[in-house]
């Protein structure tokens, strides 16, 4: 029963959606909605099962003293004052308090942490983008038509690099990207199928 | 008042990560979890907002005989949230096979529909010339024929180099080879392109810094 | 090939028995013993040996003791000789009940205990220690021994040798290296962020810059619309890609605005609401008449990625409703235009295939630039009718709006970048060039 309720659960509920999304009926297209409006609410449940594993996570290093407690203390705070700050009023996210931690802590961080990369990229293209042979040469060759094309300046650098930019990302760019997209659509698909037949069951351990 | 504040918030919080290029820190790691933390509240704040409030429970509190359905996500949810501890992890497995098999069927609906049958169909372009765009063709013809290699690098590398012989196997092994150029080339562009989204934000960033703080510029 | 210690006989490799005499062939080492008379081979560290932890099955010293009882493990050797049928029968000399190869051990070890092996390291000064070898190969008798007792102390000798090197200490040759790299390093970054500082310094006017057709056509399909239509965006990005993607937002209100086409907003992530409230705040400023829930709205956040477009496809007349924009709007096919925002791939991809390709409405995207190339072959494909790409598609979005912002302001850092970087690379092509050449040369 363990095993057989949920199986018996993702197939039903997946084989009445996939119905919905290819038929036009009624019926089909109100339970289909019902199902859909169920699964935006349990997502919403996701997402605060997740904290609940943070916030688990970072108690027990706190308590047990593990290393860098002292900055699970500064993250569960912040976390902390952010969910508090909506309590105030009821006002949510819409609050004074909350609007200013995102506007002034969470926004310039995650934008910065995530610029830091270009730095190590810059680095990697002096060390890694090396054209050894005719492969290499190729994904070195159009890294550059692409970056210097893209180069709001190029166009005084060559006259033609611009118009070749847009050749290599129009034609044999999206030529590799269309293989890589029907790939991974076929893949999605036979992960799907997998899924509503039971093959694979991901959601018991 | 409150702008100025945040405003040098907001440096030197971007300063404290912009330490990491020295080295790891004391500073960026307090900095990083600052971040986790704020973006982990930030997310539940606008999920029970916007979703968990006005589509679960004032309904349910505000007219509960219309919408006694909802008692069922609400019990699935609930369920869910045992996933929490190891020992009754198990609760949860009837709303995870749930999540999967509607995200599943939504998934193999989408990927017929919305990805194979469109980009097959558009793959499928006049290869000869008509008049004066014998160019369009080229275009036309090199889109097919990578679309084909790039294809048949991944049957020939993701699913293991088969030995596959004959004409079959030979065509194969050639598209796999022309593939994998097109495959170079559109890795190079995404490079390329990573690298360009990278730069816009650093130049924000470092935008901020000069003209928002320090007003420089 | 295996050569049978009691005839000399050579066998397969892989027998386990002789084919001439019957016997158990050794089976711990992969070359036999070659008979007597052969030439030497030279000495090969068996697997066991080098496998050895000190895992001993007997105490040194108390291995003959009461031989008569004997061990479990001892008997066990001498079963599969047995079970294969072989006729040991003639092989036994000696007492009853005490298999021969253990009379065989009881003479070896005799020998063996009047000088210890060993007189340091691990097995020093062990009396009645047996050569290790014959432990773990079959015994035999030993006046047909075909190898010499000093083999085995030879390979002990070499174990011992092995145990008693100190550990070294790891090279440290490789710091002054290290320490170079990480200089070059911070020179790159040095180099990229001065580039970036000196182009916002000497920003001035805003550059000249082509226009790319995705970015066009995109224009178009606004330029399109007809005042009153209804445009869906949907603002699927986070701080991580809101310093591309907010100028586009920009650039797009304004020329909806303009056009006076209702907004509806909304957003797969929990960041991109808020992000899509502040553009909203500063462009609805400069369009006095366009009014919070007649002209423009903002339904927040759908969770449930896949499942929040189709839900938001499905049910988004209920969602309107109680609002004046809703007035009209009888679901998704009264939306004229959805504009899908991402800052990754995934959420483009679930937009065109959740929505774009089952409801075939018209659809444009603004994304991060590392979502431009995974984006080209629905933009080709047709089931994109525009698409803008990253800060430099904004740029071009505000020139052709004749508007100009913030991007094109930071176009001039943003190409001094590229071509640094550009240069990097040319450079370390260079430098492997030269390396190369050197080499060889």
């Amino acid at each position: 029963m363990k095993r057989v309720l949920p199986t018996a659960i993702a197939m039903a509920t997946g084989f009445l959606v996939l119905l919905d999304f290819f038929f036009d009926n009624l019926y089909l297209n109100a339970l289909g909605v019902t199902l859909i409006n169920w699964v935006v609410i349990i997502a919403a449940c996701a997402l605060i099962l997740g904290f609940l594993n943070v916030l688990a996570f970072h108690l027990r290093k706190i308590i047990q003293r593990q290393e860098g407690w002292l900055y699970s203390i500064a993250l569960l705070v912040m976390a902390g004052t952010v969910l508090l700050g909506g309590l105030i009023n009821l006002q949510g996210y819409r609050a004074p308090l909350v609007k200013a931690i995102f506007d002034y802590v969470q926004t310039p961080l995650q934008a910065t942490i995530f610029s830091l990369l270009v730095f190590y990229m810059a680095s990697a293209g002096y060390r890694a983008f090396r054209a050894r042979n005719l492969e290499t040469f190729l994904l070195v060759g159009a890294c550059l038509v692409v970056l210097v094309g893209q180069a709001p300046l190029a166009r005084y650098i060559w006259e033609q690099l611009p118009a070749l930019k847009d050749w290599v990302l129009g034609v044999p760019a999206t030529a590799g990207a269309r293989g890589i997209v029907i790939g991974v659509a076929l893949g999605s698909l036979a992960t799907g199928v997998r899924l509503l037949v039971g093959f694979d069951r991901p959601y018991s351990e | 008042m409150r702008e100025l504040l945040g405003t040098w918030v907001a440096a030197l919080l971007t300063l404290m990560v912009f330490s990491y290029l020295i080295s790891d820190n004391p500073l960026y790691r307090l900095a990083e979890h600052l971040f986790v933390g704020s973006a982990l509240g930030y997310a539940i704040v606008v999920a029970i907002q916007d979703v968990l409030l006005p589509r679960l429970f004032t309904p349910l509190a505000q007219d509960p005989v219309t919408y006694w359905h909802l008692l069922i996500p609400l019990l699935l949810g609930l369920l869910l949230l045992a996933k929490g501890r190891v020992s009754t992890a198990w609760f949860g497995n009837v709303s995870v096979a749930f999540l999967f098999g509607v995200g599943g069927a939504l998934a193999i609906g989408g990927a017929l529909v919305g990805s194979l049958l469109y980009q097959v169909r558009d793959s499928m372009l006049p290869l000869l010339p008509g008049e004066g765009d014998g160019g369009r063709a080229i275009d036309n013809l090199i889109l097919v024929v990578g679309t084909l290699g790039s294809l048949a690098y991944f049957y020939f590398t993701v699913g293991g180099e088969r030995r596959t012989s004959g004409l079959r196997g030979g065509a194969l092994r050639l598209g796999s080879i022309v593939g994998k150029w097109f495959i170079m080339i559109t890795l190079g562009a995404l490079f390329a392109n990573a690298v360009m989204a990278r730069v816009s934000l650093l130049v924000g960033r470092l935008h901020f810094l000069l003209s928002d703080w320090l007003r420089i510029v | 090939m295996l050569y049978c210690p009691h005839c000399g006989t050579s066998n397969r490799e892989g027998s386990k028995f002789c084919n001439n005499c019957g016997e158990l062939l050794p089976p711990s080492f992969e070359e036999g013993l070659p008979p007597e008379g052969a030439p030497p081979e030279p000495a090969q560290e068996p697997e066991w040996l080098q496998g050895l932890e000190g895992e001993a099955p007997w105490e040194p010293g108390e291995v003959l003791e009461g031989a008569e009882e004997e061990p479990e493990w001892l008997r066990e050797l001498g079963a599969p000789a047995a079970e294969a049928g072989v006729d040991v029968k003639g092989e036994v000399a000696g007492e009853e009940g005490t298999a021969p190869w253990l009379e065989a051990l009881a003479g070896l070890t005799e020998e063996a205990s009047l000088e210890p092996l060993e007189k340091e390291g691990l097995l020093a000064g062990v009396k009645g220690a047996l050569k290790v070898e014959p432990i773990f190969s079959t015994p035999h008798r030993v006046g047909e021994v075909a190898f010499s007792p000093l083999a085995g102390a030879d390979q002990a000798a070499r174990f011992e040798g092995i145990v008693s090197q100190p550990l070294a200490p790891v090279a440290v040759e490789e710091r002054p290296r290290t320490r170079r790299k990480e200089v070059l390093s911070w020179l790159f970054y040095l180099i990229l962020a001065g580039a970036v500082v000196g182009g916002i310094l000497l920003a001035g006017g805003s550059i000249n810059m082509p226009l790319t057709q995705a970015t066009v056509d995109f224009y178009k399909t606004v330029e399109s619309l007809e005042e009153g239509s209804v445009a869906l965006l949907s603002h699927d990005y986070d701080p991580g890609t809101a310093a591309e993607i907010t100028p586009q937002v920009r650039a797009i209100f304004d020329h909806l605005m303009r056009r006076g086409v209702k907004i509806v907003n909304l957003s797969l992530t929990p960041e991109g609401q808020a992000l899509a409230d502040r553009a909203l705040e500063d462009v609805v400023s400069e369009h006095e008449g366009y009014l919070l829930g007649r002209d423009y709205i903002n339904l927040g956040y759908v969770a449930g990625n896949e499942v929040g477009a189709r839900f938001v496809a499905e049910g988004l007349r209920a969602r309107l409703s109680p609002y004046p924009l809703g007035e009209g709007v009888g679901g998704l096919e009264d939306v004229d235009l959805v504009v899908v925002l991402a800052g990754s791939q995934e959420h483009l991809r679930r937009w065109v295939e959740q929505v774009q390709a089952p409801y075939k409405v018209a659809m444009v995207a603004g994304v991060s630039g590392q979502v431009d190339p995974a984006a080209r072959p629905y933009y080709r494909s047709g089931q994109l009718k525009g698409l803008l790409s990253g800060l430099v598609g904004a740029a071009e979005y505000e020139r052709v709006n004749q508007h100009p912002g913030i991007a094109l302001s930071m176009m001039l850092p943003q190409a001094a970048a590229h071509l640094v970087i550009a240069l990097f690379i040319l450079l370390g092509n260079f430098a492997y060039l030269v390396e190369s050449l050197g080499g060889r040369g």
